[in-house]
């Protein structure tokens, strides 16, 4: 049992300085002889703060970590640290969790798609300016997006730091009418999020193939979010507890984020990742309809991340339906654990790539370390190779402000935190 | 039918941002206000509501915003601004860059914004927010939230 303490932390309003990223080029005769990219990364922080906190407390705070895939970070946490407990939740628990996971895919999906993919590829500087031409495409992307936080609301009480996941299961099961509601709205969504894979194929996206290894979960039964093995497309398959056997995080010397490496070379994770290796486990409504793209798939061109999201969103919806149909609420919605001292790991697929968690816990189940790999900091090392290909690309004689666009909208396909600011680089290009 | 009023109180744990919210609690608590509760008047609370703004405003005819200001300068005072005050304002502090200002200036293009939006911004200075901090039990001056108490009747009631 967690003892009681009082604890008072005051932490000041700030803007959310996750907004900001830097990058530094370095051009001579008219080639890139140096790239940096800065991304700030508030993960590192929660590592400190998690140490001395009960078990019970992780899934709470770690919610905090990101405003808009908290349901992951829950994720990860409650895996690993049921790991050490050897505690088995059940199929109730585990059906929720994943439809949790649907509503966080979809409200990240859409957010992304429709406030900060889109208007680039539309010729808009926002969301605003874009949704004056596109109203009922911005419409149904924020519908969509309400929809995925009214799920994540179902389970957690609320959309931002949801608060109804527990090391064991769920705090509470909501009822069947709620369940019933819920469902109903799920199936009208569908024509809209079949119309959104559709449009998001129609865009004009550039044709920007590289070669890049795609790292994701893969499951023998679905297409995955909670469980799995690592795999890559070039053959990986490794328990999410080795982990640090083939991927490493080393610290950038002009950053304060670590890198990450998988065999000593940049990787990617995400949708476009997802995608890439796991096709096979959606269903075939789903594989119909990207069928119908011009998409050749798996694909090479990290501009058709904006169409696998799309994808991802309407294979969410169908899965939620299908985990609502048959619903009961679960008389006991979380199983009892005993806490014991252990390390354990937990792998699980936030909207933006694998969000890897590892906690070492005493007896007490007090937290030792921790140590958390988000997907964004994943992805910086194959950010700065895209970057360079790209803008190599198109051409460095374009000016600085041409070049700083084309940047923001190379790190959008990624989908960082950064990436909410409209205008969130600082480029400082020096030539020579 | 009387058209439906709905106060959102906007703001988020942290500290002096805490204070929409402090406001719409005292507000449910109001003796004016309860015979409005339910079907006239709603009041609810938004955490760092980014763009999901817009669907907290939907199915009202009138809404209130209530959230913080921070000056370093004057006194603390109340604030009341329009919707087109706050889409031209210059600065302002929001989560992932897309705070209130973005999500009524995103309502305003898809012509989706009640038929009335009053924002009133509780601007903090130097004491309040310090007692703020101090002592969250007793943080509003008893003439601001008569304020904005009077400005949800009038609302009611026109």
């Amino acid at each position: 049992m967690t003892e009681h303490r009082e604890v008072s932390i005051r932490v000041p309003v700030l803007a959310r300085v996750e907004g900001e990223g830097a990058l530094d080029i370095d051009i001579r005769d008219n080639k890139i002889s140096a790239l940096r990219l800065k991304i700030f990364e508030p993960p590192r922080l929660f590592e400190k703060f998690l140490e001395g906190r009960g078990y019970s407390e992780v899934p709470d705070i770690v919610a905090r970590i990101c405003g808009i895939c908290p349901v992951a970070y829950q994720m990860s946490a409650v895996h690993a640290i049921e790991s050490i407990f050897n505690c088995r939740p059940g199929q109730w628990v585990r059906d929720m969790r994943r439809l949790m996971y649907c509503g966080e895919w979809i409200e990240s999906h859409s957010l992304h798609i429709h406030l900060l993919a889109a208007p680039d590829f539309l010729g808009f500087n926002s969301v605003i300016e874009m949704a004056a031409d596109y109203p009922g495409e911005v419409r149904r992307g924020l519908k969509l997006q309400t929809l995925g936080n009214e799920i994540i609301k179902f389970l957690g009480a609320r959309s931002v730091h949801p608060v109804g996941v527990c090391v064991g299961g769920f705090y509470h099961a909501p009822d069947r009418k709620r369940a019933k509601a819920l469902l109903e709205k799920l199936r009208e969504a569908l024509p809209d999020a079949r119309a959104l894979v559709r449009w998001t194929a129609s865009l004009d996206l550039p044709d920007d193939r590289q070669k890049f290894v795609s790292v994701a979960l893969r499951h023998p039964d679905e297409y995955p979010m909670n469980e799995g093995r690592l795999a890559s497309d070039t053959g990986l398959d490794l328990a999410v507890a080795d982990f640090e056997q083939r991927f490493q995080e080393q610290q950038a010397p002009h950053s304060t984020a670590l890198h990450c490496h998988f065999d000593g070379s940049p990787y990617l994770v995400g949708p476009l990742a997802r995608l890439n290796l796991n096709r096979d486990c959606l269903p075939d409504e789903v594989q119909t309809i990207m069928a119908e793209t011009a998409i050749q798939w798996p694909s090479d061109n990290m501009y058709n991340s904006v169409v696998a999201r799309a994808v991802e969103i309407y294979y969410a919806i169908l899965e939620a339906v299908r985990l609502l149909e048959n619903y009961q609420p679960a008389s006991n919605p979380f199983v009892e654990v005993q806490p014991k001292a252990g390390t354990g790991y937990g792998c699980t697929e936030a909207p933006r790539g694998i969000l890897w968690h590892r906690y070492e816990l005493d007896d007490k189940g007090h937290v030792v370390s921790a140590r958390i790999v988000p997907p964004t900091s994943q992805n910086q090392a194959r950010i700065e190779e895209d970057l360079g290909a790209s803008l190599l690309a198109y051409g460095l004689d374009n000016d600085d402000a041409a070049m700083r666009l084309r940047a923001e909208t190379v790190i959008r396909n990624y989908d960082p935190c950064i990436s909410c600011a409209t205008h969130f680089l600082d480029l400082r290009v020096k030539r020579s | 039918m009387q058209p439906l009023v709905r106060v959102i109180g906007i703001g988020s744990p942290f500290a002096e941002d805490q204070i929409g919210w402090l406001v719409s609690d005292a507000l449910r608590q109001s003796d004016i206000l309860q015979p409005y509760l339910g079907e006239q008047l709603q009041i609810i609370q938004s955490d760092r509501p980014g763009v999901t703004l817009l669907s907290e405003m939907e199915g009202a005819e009138r809404v209130i915003l209530i959230d913080a200001a921070f000056s370093d300068e004057g006194e603390s005072r109340l604030q009341y601004l329009t919707v087109d005050e706050v889409i031209n304002t210059q600065s302002q502090v929001s989560s992932h860059g897309f705070g209130v200002q973005q999500a009524l200036a995103l309502g305003r293009s898809l012509g989706q914004l009640p038929g009335e939006v009053i924002i009133i911004a509780i601007v903090m200075a130097g004491p309040m927010a310090a007692n703020l901090l101090e002592d969250s039990d007793n943080h509003i001056p008893g003439d601001m939230l008569e304020m904005v108490e009077q400005t949800v009747l009038g609302c009611l009631t026109r």
